[in-house]
């Protein structure tokens, strides 16, 4: 009779053994996902007309990024000047020659030079950026993009 | 025990939550690698991240932007980047804003996703100038343990 007028106890252990498995589980399952890095770029301001004397165009350097279809690689110009296929390695040394050989020339007359990408709409977003990211190697601190604009 | 056990419970909720908002604003992506790209550090108010994923009918079909987890087509991403514009502008309407957009697009996404995005960027009413192109180092170049 004695045993029923006693308090009864719950063991608490195994339900906080529960909630530190939980705890356990949640840490090891979480991924903080994170950034890796950025390329900074400007896009061009529309400021409308300013009167005043004609001012003579920057000196650029055009890179231009054409697809013919989904299949088919990009190709990398400067101008008028095929340098190859994006797939190939050698074709981004030989953009990061030429970028390289116009600064060395814009340095010596003192201007300021400007990269200007143009990528047709088929181009995949990868070659875009690695043309960003070589035009960054070769130090051009001025990057902007042309192109014909979209119609939604 | 009874306190141990709330702060047990809190950690968990804290731990729900936290898991929750970090993938909110950013989305599994394959980005595209770069040599030569700054490392990024997280900034406030002043930058919006706009997730670009590949679009589906292998790239012919419209953009599938999301912000802030929710998926948005173009003419809600140039609302809500209006209101985020306007937000940090500091000279009035039309005028540019100091809002940065982060463009997180996957690295076969058509770069004509990303032209549309930067059109409703550049569109008068917006007027957000400042891009970052969001990348990732190539696995040739990653430190280890990264």
């Amino acid at each position: 009779m004695s045993d029923e007028n006693e308090p009864v106890h719950l063991n608490m252990t195994p339900m906080i053994d529960v909630v530190f498995q939980l705890i356990v589980f949640f840490i090891v399952s979480m991924k903080f996902k994170s950034l890796d890095m950025k390329i900074e770029a400007e896009l061009p301001k529309e400021c409308g007309m300013v009167p005043g004397p004609a001012r003579p165009p920057d000196p650029k350097v055009d890179v231009r990024l054409r697809r013919a279809g989904r299949d088919s690689p990009t190709e990398i110009r400067v101008g008028s000047l095929s340098l190859g296929n994006a797939a190939d390695e050698s074709a981004w040394i030989r953009l990061k020659t030429c970028l390289d050989v116009a600064k060395a020339r814009a340095a010596d007359s003192s201007v300021r030079l400007i990269g200007e990408v143009d990528a047709a709409p088929a181009v995949a977003t990868a070659d875009v950026v690695h043309a960003l990211d070589v035009l960054h190697a070769a130090e051009f601190s001025d990057v902007r993009f042309t192109g014909t604009p979209l119609l939604r | 025990m009874t306190p141990m056990i709330d702060v047990t419970f809190q950690l968990i909720v804290f731990f729900l939550v936290a898991n929750d908002l970090s993938r909110k604003e950013i989305v599994d992506l394959d980005l595209p690698h770069a040599l030569h790209a700054t490392e990024d550090t997280p900034s406030g108010a002043d930058r919006v991240i706009i997730n670009l994923r590949r679009s589906r009918l292998g790239g012919t079909g419209a953009p599938i932007v999301s912000v802030r987890g929710r998926d948005l087509d173009l003419a809600q991403l140039t609302r809500e980047l209006q209101t985020r514009a306007d937000a940090v502008r500091p000279k009035g309407p039309g005028t540019p804003s100091e809002l940065t957009a982060l463009l997180r697009a996957d690295e076969n996404a058509p770069w004509s996703d990303v032209q549309h995005v930067m059109q409703a960027c550049a569109s008068p009413r917006v007027a957000v100038y400042r891009l970052q192109f969001a990348a990732t180092l190539p696995d040739a170049a990653r430190p280890a343990g990264r």
